[in-house]
């Protein structure tokens, strides 16, 4: 058998079972499948389930999406995710199923949205033999200093902390612009000087 | 040193097929010096299911790797459930990032359950339908709450817990890593008893076998892990062996 699982914004709604030939999906009460929704147009689109199952955009006003891309007519496979207006429906063929192997549900759909450029940062020593070396932060957690002493810097979005520590074997705590760090985050700006275990790095954008 | 000292841990895991499929897609790692604990069952076509689960795996390693050291762990005021919360979002970012680049990998994702000891504590993570159980004390609990529909369901009061057992939908999942640029993390901390023991599984062991079943077996073999958690693989196989079947058991001295 095979059916569709109805959601809206990441809440289930309905199950709706394919045993029909045609199945319309639309704002109008003539349709099998009616929704409630001021993005979907009278008859929006149709499900066509002979020995294959196959979704049609019946000249929507806004079209219909499978997977993230817009389509107009296409056959759909196990899995797939159609969405209309704000509603999307998840396509699951139970002949198809390989004993249950999980698919997930009221995942929204990955929009074209503008690419997020990740932030990137770096801390350069300033000081002594290896100065000019540069660390880059592009884990959750970078640890600076030696065993005598470390600090630790946390990324947390696009913004960088260093964290409060309690001090190493000597019982001191690294400094941040000259002030020993206390028991708080510390946000931290471009330019900003860390000393730890005796070496001064600075923290810059890149 | 530290007066609280971390609980010791004896820790065993297993990952089998099953009878069923043809490739793992669970991807399992602890280590009982850092006292973290993870396991991650993927999905997707084409293989890119076991590439998910174990990015997912090395990616929260890795995150976790420097204020894991020793004297990161014990000189810095952290809040472990913040740590572990950031880490996870790194997994998912790592995913996404993957899936983007590698067009096979399209459209994979993976459930994650992670513990992580700290002195007398536990952090435990989900995000999916792999559980973590606790076994205190002739009790069995779990931990972590399934992000499934059936779950969901039960939740909302249309479905009890026996017609959620024989329920057509247990594979739909609500959530996972590597299927939105955000994702929902439980997080949650524990104290640990001497003597508690910690269970991490995928639904290959849960949807095979009963919690009663999990729980006989911790109390006949618990005094030798590696039994125990042989016992439990073949147990899920025994009853069906539908999916992959992983398991990690950490004993807390």
């Amino acid at each position: 058998m095979a059916r569709l699982i109805i959601t809206h914004q990441g809440t289930v709604i309905k199950e709706y079972d394919l045993s029909k030939e045609k199945v319309t999906v639309g704002r109008k009460p003539s349709n099998d499948i009616v929704l409630d929704d001021p993005t979907v147009s009278g008859v929006h689109a149709a499900f066509l389930h002979m020995q294959h199952t196959y979704v049609e955009d019946m000249k929507s006003t806004n079209g219909i999406k499978l997977n993230g891309k817009e389509i107009s007519k296409r056959q759909l496979n196990h899995g797939d995710l159609v969405q209309i207006g704000q509603h999307e429906f998840k396509f699951i063929d139970d002949a198809v199923q390989d004993f249950e192997s999980t698919v997930v549900i009221s995942a929204p759909v990955k929009e074209h949205v503008e690419e997020k450029k990740p932030v990137k940062a770096s801390v350069v020593i300033t000081q002594g033999a290896k100065a000019g070396e540069s660390m880059p932060l592009n884990k959750p957690y970078t640890k600076l200093g030696a065993a005598s002493q470390v600090a630790v810097i946390a990324r947390r979005g696009e913004s960088y902390y260093l964290m409060p520590m309690t001090g190493g074997a000597q019982g001191d705590s690294p400094k941040l612009n000259g002030k020993k760090i206390g028991a708080e985050s510390m946000l931290l700006n471009d330019g900003d000087i860390i000393e730890v275990a005796t070496t001064q790095l600075k923290f810059k954008f890149d | 040193m530290t007066k609280n000292k971390t609980s010791k841990l004896d820790i065993f895991g297993l990952t089998d097929e099953g009878l069923v499929r043809d490739h793992n897609e669970d991807f399992i790692s602890w280590s009982a010096d850092s006292g973290l604990v993870i396991l991650a069952d993927g999905m997707g076509g084409h293989n890119a299911g076991e590439v998910a689960s174990e990015l997912a795996v090395r990616s929260v390693t890795d995150a976790l790797e420097e204020v894991l050291s020793p004297d990161v762990k014990d000189a810095c005021k952290m809040d472990f459930k913040e740590v572990v919360h950031d880490a996870v979002t790194f997994a998912n970012d790592e995913i996404n990032l993957h899936a983007k680049t590698h067009p096979e990998c399209t459209g994979m994702g993976t459930t994650i359950v992670m513990t992580l000891f700290h002195k007398n504590k536990v952090i435990v993570a989900s995000v999916g339908d792999s559980r973590i159980y606790r076994f205190r004390k002739g009790e069995l609990k779990q931990v972590t709450t399934d992000h499934s529909l059936v779950q969901e369901m039960i939740d909302n009061g249309y479905m009890s817990e026996e017609e959620a057992i024989n329920s057509s939908n247990r594979n739909l999942i609500t959530r996972a890593l590597g299927i939105a640029e955000e994702v929902d993390v439980d997080v949650a901390e524990d104290k640990v008893e001497k003597n508690d023991i910690y269970l991490l599984c995928s639904d290959g062991l849960s949807d095979m076998i009963t919690d009663d079943i999990i729980f006989s077996t911790l109390v006949k073999s618990r005094q030798d892990l590696k039994r125990a958690t042989k016992n439990l693989v073949e147990l899920a196989k025994e009853h069906g062996g539908h999916d992959n079947v992983s398991v990690i058991l950490v004993a807390c001295k």
